[in-house]
């Protein structure tokens, strides 16, 4: 397993997509950084730091999603991943190695772009990294490499997997969001509240959006409306819990995956 | 044999004379210092509580420290004039000072260190209190007292003093001629609580981390100016909370990095102006029942929201925006478009507080994207028509050099390109 996640992390280094997307990300995470210079450096949620997070939720989880299952979608289209199954390797371990290498290689993306802005913050000494984005990348690419497998599985083809991906990216980000404040204006404050609640369990961007509030410790920011539920994730029940949940977000992407995938496997 | 007896009997008479005096209780110390006299405390620790009706001034020496055995302030000034206490220590009790029908009261640099209150005036007038530090005690603000509280009393004054740990560092209740200058206060529920105050001049103060910088409740005619104003980020913390106020001037305070910079309701003709609001999640936030308020010439900078109302008639005029997208081309200094800072999002999270879970998420940012360009044909509400191309603040920064930054950086740069390239080759 160990040569097919070299083999893949190599294959994906390799490809000019992958490159196009590093340089990409790389820049507008070092422009975003340089402009947050703007802003006096205060504690708190400002208007650079929602930048900077909003960066990370639309961008990583985007390349992540899109890379992630074109990959795995163009295996079984090309007939590679019917040549593997030749070799003594189980589904599940082709599965782990296409996650691993996935993680891997958006890893080094993230490597480059801290580097980047380390480097510059290192030079000016105004810029800010604070490791709480480096925790929330992270988790961000370990959720999403999760979820862009299964896509990948679930797809016929490398444009259904495209667009599959989008269309995941889409309702995570934005659409679910829109439909539960499109709610908000039918229904009461107390179940907008519990609405949201669940949405936040539901919606892998908005767990990690979630994560962040909590992990930065500026639970506050969500309103008096949530002190209850945020309070309860500030515990070290709650800590536990969400390092939980999101493992679950990890497994049940790639279990869902190895089970269609052995079922689709006859006919691949 | 006479001469040693005759010494003893000397130095034992000296030790007789001089034990009462330092054994007299505070009471007794008072009571025999004349009016008008001066008083200096012994270098020990006093547990024990006075009352002080006459012009006095007390002092303390360095290791003086003053404590209460009861729930009885440690001094007592009543029906007094003319009385200073300066330069004294008092440790944890449950009230240091309290004066009541007294005038001329001067508290000059007196220290006080895990106090449920600190000082509290009751009916007085020209009351000075300066140079002042009080730290309260641990838990939560229901189980603290207020630092220093006046009540029912006029001509106040609280300079240079610093408050920390208590309910509110400075509460003011039916002032009159109240100045409030270079106060610092922190880790509290209100900075400065104003109520059914009259005249009130508050400048230079410097708050930080309370759940709300200056409350002004039900006063009126009051100048609030050159204040720093930071980091109230509690739960419905806010810079300033202006609340059934009328006649406010509002003027070169700073206010960085706070939940709400200034939250206003039902107030009436108020002056905002030449203030800096800096990286607050709403930096002024109306509601419907305010009237007649102006904002003019302040900058806006790095705040998720500038201002957002549920429908006031408040004027808002040549203010520095900078998520400002117009141009100049007259190069007046003054942009060619109408600033709009409506934006829907805002007005539904004054309207419903649960819609606050999704301030600056990734769909409100498209959303107010959207908002911009729908608002720009808005006439009425929130509208600046004359934004300034330029902030009358200096936001530079000093450069400095962090090398561990740097180090860190390049290592990690370097780290990422040589995986990469080997990545690839192999």
């Amino acid at each position: 397993m160990g040569l097919f996640i070299k083999l893949e992390w190599k294959q994906m280094l390799r490809s000019r997509w992958m490159q196009l997307v590093a340089v990409l990300f790389v820049v507008i995470f070092a422009a975003i950084s340089l402009i947050q210079q703007m802003a006096m450096p205060v504690e708190g949620f400002t208007r650079q730091i929602a930048s900077f997070l909003n960066l990370l939720l639309f961008l990583l989880p985007l390349f992540t999603l899109t890379i992630g299952s074109m990959s795995v979608a163009s295996d079984i289209e090309s007939g590679w991943y019917s040549l593997l199954k030749t070799y003594p390797m189980s589904i599940f371990g082709y599965l782990w190695s296409k996650y691993v290498a996935i993680v891997l290689s958006f890893f080094l993306i993230l490597l480059l772009a801290f580097g980047i802005v380390l480097t510059m913050s290192g030079i000016t000494g105004q810029m800010q990294l604070p490791p709480v984005f480096i925790f929330l990348s992270i988790f961000m690419v370990l959720i999403f490499a999760a979820i862009a497998v299964f896509c990948g599985v679930l797809a016929k083809n490398r444009l259904h997997a495209l667009s599959l991906s989008l269309v995941v990216w889409a309702v995570s980000l934005l659409l679910f969001s829109y439909i539960l404040m499109a709610l908000g204006t039918i229904v009461s404050g107390t179940m907008l509240k519990w609405l949201t609640i669940i949405m936040i369990h539901l919606n892998p961007a908005e767990w990690l959006r979630f994560g962040y509030f909590m992990f930065s410790g500026q639970t506050t920011v969500l309103g008096p409306a949530f002190y209850e539920f945020t309070e309860f994730y500030t515990s070290f029940f709650g800590y536990f819990l969400f390092i939980m949940l999101s493992a679950l977000w990890v497994i049940i992407p790639l279990g869902l995956a190895n089970w269609i995938l052995s079922k689709k496997g006859r006919e691949v | 044999m006479k001469g040693p007896r005759f010494l003893m009997a000397f130095f034992v008479s000296l030790l007789f004379f001089a034990l009462p005096a330092s054994a007299d209780t505070l009471q007794q110390q008072i009571d025999k210092t004349p009016e008008g006299g001066t008083l200096k405390l012994f270098d020990r620790d006093y547990m024990e509580t006075a009352v002080i009706n006459k012009p006095i001034t007390i002092t303390g020496g360095d290791e003086t420290l003053l404590m209460s055995d009861s729930d009885k302030p440690v001094f007592t000034i009543k029906d007094a004039t003319d009385v200073t206490l300066k330069g004294l220590r008092f440790l944890q009790s449950g009230s240091a000072v309290v004066v009541k029908n007294s005038s001329h009261v001067k508290l000059d640099g007196l220290e006080m260190i895990q106090m449920f209150s600190g000082v509290q005036v009751y009916d007085s007038s020209d009351v000075t209190i300066k140079g002042l530090t009080l730290k309260g005690i641990d838990g939560q603000f229901a189980s603290k007292g207020y630092g220093l509280a006046v009540f029912k009393s006029n001509d106040i004054e609280l300079s240079h003093n610093n408050v920390t740990s208590v309910q509110d560092a400075y509460y003011l209740e039916h002032t009159k001629n109240v100045t409030v200058t270079d106060n610092v206060a922190t880790d509290s529920r209100y900075g400065l609580h104003f109520m059914y105050a009259d005249g009130i001049k508050a400048e230079r103060n410097t708050l930080t981390r309370n759940v709300t910088g200056i409350m002004l409740m039900l006063a009126k005619n009051a100048e609030l100016r050159h204040n720093k104003i930071s980091i109230q980020w509690d739960w419905n913390s806010s810079g300033f909370t202006l609340y059934n106020a009328e006649n406010i001037v509002v003027e070169q305070n700073t206010f960085s990095g706070n939940r709400t910079g200034i939250l206003s309701q039902t107030l009436t003709n108020a002056q905002i102006r030449n203030n800096v609001f800096s990286s607050n999640q709403t930096a002024i936030e109306f509601t419907a029942a305010d009237k007649n308020n102006t904002v003019e010439g302040n900058d806006f900078v790095g705040n998720i929201l500038n201002i957002r109302s549920d429908g006031s008639d408040s004027i808002i005029d040549k203010n520095y925006y900078d998520d400002y997208g117009g141009n100049d081309i007259d190069e007046n200094g003054v942009g060619d478009t109408q600033y709009v800072a409506l934006q829907s999002f805002g007005q539904w999270m004054v309207r419903e507080p649960a819609y606050q879970y999704f301030i600056e998420s990734p769909a409100v940012v498209m959303l107010n994207q959207m908002d911009k360009q729908t608002n720009r044909v808005e006439k009425n509400q929130l509208v600046d028509s004359t934004p300034m191309m330029e902030p009358t603040s200096d936001f530079k920064k000093e450069q400095s050099f962090h090398i561990w930054a740097l180090l860190f950086g390049v290592i990690m740069l370097g780290g990422a390109i040589f995986l990469w390239r080997k990545g690839v080759k192999q």
